[in-house]
């Protein structure tokens, strides 16, 4: 996908992000591979759910028309894919406008947490640390600059909500790396530097909030949201929130975009939704032994090459009826 | 004046306060001696009479108490009759052993909920021959066993009393002699299995054979888990002398047991005769006789169901952090969870001031409570 391409379907994107397109089609492909990288993690992480983010077919829109829970993980998960993806190019030296973290303007450095030596060790910022604030920005300016025009309906704030949210996932969990180089390899001198951290990770953390995601409905002013029920904890920055109910995701449906679990695959020691009672909605499941290849034995031959040889591997799989 | 008391007693206390005042207006001349007793004549024709009340119970006893029970079968009514100091322990036992089912339940999807003012106490749940119809059977009957051995310890009946073990035997530890009151763990099988087996041999389907067969697993943990307790009392209380006697454990081993074999119960089904069980699992290797058995599977018991009686997990507390089957994962199904901020006063700092309270501060605490949340239909499929 090529920046050329993309843009050429720039009469779709409305806007700033048609100007964008313009004067910045290199960041225009990142932000392309982010969202696939959202929309990649989206499906591992929902791959023993009812509703398993595929998007390759027309019912993925049907979805994303719903304020639904589902919904507000995709547009995060999107929204920190891309956050992380142009972070990465920045850090990859692939785009001009932005490198690594400048550090002159950081605060005095701070040992990492895991440090166990005592005092005397002399800490340096340097390396080359993600400079996650331009990938935020840009982030914020691709996704969020279609509902900037002054709309304020609950849907909208909704959405930006939780593009926030997902890219706070990203920026507010950066981890420190050091390397030691004193007298052979010592750790009494340390450069240290920041990095995102591992887009699983990411993942991980977002789900956690999906599963404890609010259900909100707007407030008398029209410009705030406020949740349903009573002693609701409010939803925080990083919190998800919805606003309408789950359509049933057992069964196919046309309207709802629903795509049914015939046919998956399931758990069937596990208690929880990716077990198989759950999954397949009590309607049974089928043991099936499949064969397949695998690469096994790799071995590396000098120089460079890795060879691998091929393997028959039988694996049990439960499917849903 | 204090009226005595009896159903048809009108007549009798007139007469009575009759005689009584009539006595005493001998003293005093004859016109007021008329006088008096025409007034006392409309006092007792106009004052009201006190009817038959809820004293008559003393009279009646257990009679009333067991023909309003419903759900006896006959030989479970006279047995009750006969013996109502009995079925007041099994009353008192009966809250035990449901405390225990919920404390063994409290993590899990179905919690051993009671339904008030149900004269099935479970509901529609008991109705469907799951692995928790065995282990409430199992546990109902090691609680009545539990209930009557401890009343017949503690000298609440008159039809039994300590177990009698006499004689010196020896165990590992030494000799020892046997005294103490040891508990008659055989009587409180026996009635046990004569009282609550009543009922499933009357009809003979599957469901009474899994009941009979969970029952007696039930009163076989009871007696399992009897243990020798023994005093030393020889020389500056060294054990060269000891006197034992066979106690029963505390009721929470006998609900771990059976919760251990709640999880590897066994599905079985009827042989061709209808006198036995056939395990449904061709694989299975091992005997039946210890372990939980049942017939059908469970319900879903995430989602409120009416017919199948699950009350659905919709308002359980989960715990965020956990992985297990109180996890909001496994908890909620899927649905997901919300989270109440609530302020939990508890005590604290609490300090010993001579003599002899103990003083304590109240502090405020602000926690998250994770419940799970219902399910719901969205509203814009029902507008078609």
């Amino acid at each position: 996908m090529d920046p050329n391409s993309i843009c050429r379907k720039a009469k779709r994107l409305a806007g700033k992000q048609a100007e964008l397109c313009q004067t910045q089609p290199e960041i225009v492909s990142e932000v392309a591979k982010g969202a696939r990288l959202g929309v990649r993690e989206c499906q591992y992480q929902f791959r023993y759910r009812r509703w398993n983010c595929t998007s390759h077919n027309k019912y993925f829109g049907k979805i994303l028309q719903q304020d639904i829970r589902e919904t507000a993980f995709v547009y995060a998960i999107t929204a920190a894919g891309v956050t992380h993806a142009v972070t990465q190019a920045c850090s990859m030296g692939d785009l001009l406008q932005c490198g690594c973290e400048a550090t002159r303007n950081r605060a005095p450095p701070r040992p990492p947490s895991s440090s166990s030596s005592g005092d005397g060790v002399k800490w340096e910022w340097g390396g080359c640390g993600d400079d996650v604030e331009f990938g935020y920005e840009k982030s914020k300016q691709f996704m969020d600059a279609k509902r900037r025009r002054g709309k304020s309906d609950i849907r909208t704030l909704i959405d930006l909500h939780n593009n926030e949210a997902g890219r706070l996932a990203v920026k507010l969990y950066m981890r420190t790396e050091c390397k030691c180089h004193g007298l052979s390899g010592s750790c009494t001198l340390r450069t240290c530097w920041k990095k995102m951290p591992h887009f699983r990770e990411v993942g991980d953390r977002l789900l956690e909030r999906f599963n404890g995601a609010s259900k909100v409905m707007g407030g008398n002013d029209g410009k705030t949201l406020i949740p349903v029920g009573q002693n609701i904890k409010p939803p925080d920055k990083q919190d998800l929130i919805y606003s309408d109910e789950s359509p049933d995701f057992c069964l196919a449906n046309r309207k709802t975009g629903s795509l049914g679990t015939r046919g998956r695959m399931c758990n069937s020691t596990a208690m929880d939704i990716s077990g198989c009672d759950l999954l397949c909605c009590e309607r049974g499941y089928r043991e099936e032994t499949v064969v397949f290849e695998e690469n096994c034995l790799c071995r590396f031959h000098w120089c460079c090459v890795v060879q691998c040889k091929k393997c028959l591997v039988r694996k049990e799989l439960s499917l849903c009826h | 004046m204090f009226y005595l008391m009896k159903s048809r007693a009108g007549s009798d206390s007139s007469r009575t306060m009759g005689i009584r005042h009539g006595t005493k207006t001998q003293h005093h001349s004859k016109p007021i001696s008329n006088s008096c007793f025409i007034f006392i004549l409309l006092l007792l024709i106009f004052t009201p009479r006190v009817d038959s009340s809820w004293w008559y119970i003393g009279a009646l006893g257990a009679r009333v108490i067991c023909d309003n029970i419903p759900g006896l079968v006959n030989k479970q009514r006279q047995l009750c009759q006969r013996h109502p100091d009995l079925m007041q322990s099994i009353g008192e036992g009966a809250k035990e052993w449901i405390r225990e089912c919920q404390h063994q339940f409290r993590h899990h999807r179905w919690n051993c909920s009671t339904l008030d003012r149900d004269h099935t106490v479970f509901g529609r749940v008991m109705l469907r021959s799951s692995r928790e119809a065995a282990f409430v059977y199992a546990i109902s009957s090691a609680g009545v066993v539990y209930a009557i051995t401890r009343a017949c310890s503690q000298g609440e009946l008159k039809i039994c009393n300590c177990d009698s073990k006499r004689g010196r035997t020896s165990d590992d530890r030494g000799n020892f002699d046997w005294g103490g009151c040891s508990d008659n763990i055989n009587y409180g099988i026996k009635f046990a299995k004569a009282f609550v087996d009543a009922r499933e041999r009357m009809v003979k389907d599957a469901r009474a054979l899994m009941n009979l067969h969970n029952n007696r697993c039930g009163r076989m943990a009871v007696k399992r888990f009897m243990k020798l307790e023994c005093k030393c009392h020889g020389v500056s209380g060294s054990c060269s002398l000891r006197t034992c006697w066979e106690a029963m454990s505390d009721f929470r081993r006998t609900g771990d047991y059976l919760r251990k074999k709640y999880n590897t119960a066994i599905e079985v089904t009827m042989n061709q005769d209808g006198t036995g069980f056939m395990v449904a699992d061709r694989d299975f290797k091992g005997s039946t006789k210890n372990e939980l058995v049942y017939v059908e599977n469970s319900p879903d018991y995430c989602l409120m169901d009416r017919a199948a009686g699950s009350l659905g997990t919709a308002g359980r507390v989960c715990n965020k952090s956990s992985r297990g089957t109180d996890g909001c994962e496994v908890m909620c199904c899927g649905r997901g969870y919300d989270t109440m901020r609530v302020k939990r006063v508890t005590k604290c700092e609490c300090k010993f001031k001579w003599c002899c309270a103990v003083e304590c501060k109240d502090c405020e605490d602000v926690v998250d409570v994770h419940t799970c949340k219902p399910h719901k239909r969205p509203d814009w499929l029902d507008v078609t």
